[in-house]
């Protein structure tokens, strides 16, 4: 049972790598993934003395656009600032970031009829990757340093403390993520791109919970946390004001050395980089290069192809590649309704049960859209159609294709499917005398064994047809 | 008014090992330096608009573009903490 005092409230700081193609201050590359440690490094991201840091702009452009996608107001002057600290991910021994004036303020982002609030939106530059060698951020003997992460760009969203269940900063997250992506400022494939603090707090206390990485993660961190408060103030404890490490090996969290207070960290602007003055005319023309964002795109989706809004929904936020599948399938084939009725249930299904997304599989709007033409056309039942999208998305293998070689066309010879229900209403004696009692479900049955038995190649109204005719 | 504490505190900040004496000694220099400081106190702001840099320059930026940086053998040539390619550092917590 929750009573009142249980009740807790979430805020969140959001760390998104931005989609650049250089670091943030020096021109090496941002594409780390599968390349050898400290090779992707120069002397400014590896803080050696003398180098000075170079603003990249395309990563200030993408900082505006996010900002104005979520409703916030830009500072006309921003500035870097230096925070100290001495860990060996930063070896200048400051992290360039933003303090005294940051990018923007004061926002939102709307999630199912509820505003969240931002605080405020900032540019930094990602520390170095630190492996724990011989036990685990408390317990190590030492660390192994790769620099190739450190000096990419990225954008720290802060929440107000707005949510109140783990399910709303599950939706926030993806539909910010879905905009970044829309946004071309973000790309979730990319490793680690996506880490989150958490601040948690339940009866007075509030706990942060640092090293989330990526949806999954938050879920756990945060259900694992709230039970954790609740516990304590259940056995009549106080939850006390902490920094806890989320370990996403056990999903528990563990507390850490009361870290530096927000004063300690000594900031002072970066004088080695120049105010950046960002005008009206530089914000409208990034604004003219907004695309549609997700909620208008479901708006457009329901008023164009005349889909429910709960598809629409599904459509859009499953992916930005889903939504361009549905549209490219609506191009080729004029029954948006079909496509998405089969693409939510079906396609998803399967993609699901694969673990692949659309664009990761091998599946192509042509192919899709002709096992639909093919029930259209009556060359096969709908049950054929289901297994269909199961293999198309398992194997890749076209789909007319299969049913050429497989013969899986509907069976139309009356004398053939004849002979079936013959045999059903031979084997099926109870369902018979029901539907005979006036039980007129008992047919339904009937048809699902008729359909089995023809490995669901029959046309189930052929079928209803006859087994109404052999009833009478 | 600076106390050993503070001292202390900011010794630790900073990651340096300070003495007895030595924590004596700064306490007392922290105390001058403030005061030496204290004279910008006396000096009218009212109507100077804050200054954020030293120089009036604004928007100096750096294309998106991708540039060749060090070798990772170069990269780890000044130091001897070094392990498979990566830079050895003590345990952050």
């Amino acid at each position: 049972m929750k009573n009142k005092a249980e009740e807790f409230v979430i805020g969140l700081e959001i760390h998104l790598a931005l989609n650049t193609k250089s670091k943030l201050f020096c021109g090496c590359s941002t594409n780390i993934s599968g390349v050898e440690p400290n090779s992707l490094c120069c002397p400014t991201c590896l803080g050696l003395p003398g180098s000075k840091p170079r603003v990249n702009k395309r990563a200030i452009d993408f900082g505006i656009m996010v900002a104005k996608a979520l409703n916030c107001e830009i500072n006309p002057r921003m500035f870097f600032s230096r925070k100290s600290y001495f860990y060996p991910d930063m070896p200048k021994n400051f992290q360039i970031s933003q303090y005294e004036l940051p990018l923007a303020k004061g926002g939102y982002l709307k999630i199912s009829e509820k505003k969240i609030g931002i605080r405020r939106i900032q540019i930094e530059e990602d520390p170095g990757r630190l492996i724990h060698v011989g036990g685990d951020i408390t317990s190590a003997e030492y660390v192994l340093v790769d620099y190739n992460r450190s000096g990419i760009p990225l954008l720290e969203i802060v929440t107000e403390p707005d949510f109140t269940s783990t399910g709303e900063v599950k939706e926030f997250l993806s539909k910010l993520s879905m905009i970044l992506q829309y946004l071309g400022a973000y790309d979730p494939k990319k490793e680690a791109s996506m880490r989150i603090d958490a601040n948690i707090s339940m009866g007075g206390g509030r706990v942060e919970v640092k090293n989330i990485t990526g949806f999954k993660a938050v879920e756990s961190a945060l259900s694992y946390e709230i039970i954790r408060q609740r516990n304590i103030m259940r056995r009549g404890g106080k939850v006390v004001r902490e920094t806890r490490h989320f370990d996403p090996v056990s999903n528990t969290t563990r507390s850490l050395r009361a870290k530096e207070m927000e004063e300690d960290y000594g900031f002072i602007l970066d004088t080695d980089l120049a105010e950046v003055a960002i005008d009206e005319k530089w914000i409208k023309d990034l604004e003219n290069k907004i695309p549609e964002l997700p909620d208008e795109r479901v708006r457009r989706f329901v008023e164009e192809y005349k889909i429910s809004e709960r598809n629409a929904k599904v459509i859009v936020y499953t992916d930005k590649a889903f939504a361009d599948f549905f549209e490219k399938c609506c191009e080729i084939y004029d029954k948006p309704t079909q496509v998405a009725n089969w693409m939510v249930t079906d396609l998803l299904k399967s993609l699901n049960y694969n673990k692949i997304s659309i664009d990761e599989s091998e599946v192509e709007p042509e192919g899709f859209v002709e096992i639909l033409k093919m029930i259209d056309e009556g060359k096969i039942s709908g049950r054929i159609g289901k297994e269909l999208v199961k293999r198309y998305v398992a194997s890749g293998k076209n789909p007319r294709e299969i049913v050429e070689e497989e013969d899986l066309t509907v069976l139309r010879g009356r004398e053939e499917l004849e002979e079936v229900v013959k045999k059903v209403l031979k084997e099926n004696k109870n369902a018979v005398e029901d539907y005979r009692k006036g039980n007129k479900k008992a047919i339904e049955f009937l048809i699902g064994k008729a359909l089995a038995k023809t490995g669901g190649r029959a046309d189930p109204k052929l079928l209803r047809e006859i087994l109404l005719e052999f009833l009478k | 008014m600076i106390n050993k504490e503070i001292v202390r505190h900011v010794a630790e900040l900073a990651r340096l090992k300070l003495s007895e004496e030595e924590i004596e000694k700064y306490s007392e220099q922290f105390e001058h330096i403030l005061e030496a400081f204290k004279i910008l106190d006396e000096v009218d702001t009212e109507d100077v608009e804050p200054s954020f840099h030293p120089l009036e320059i604004k928007n100096v930026f750096r294309e998106d573009e991708v540039e060749s940086g060090l070798s990772q053998e170069k990269a780890l040539l000044n130091t001897k903490h070094k392990e498979k390619g990566y830079f050895k550092g003590p345990r952050i917590v």
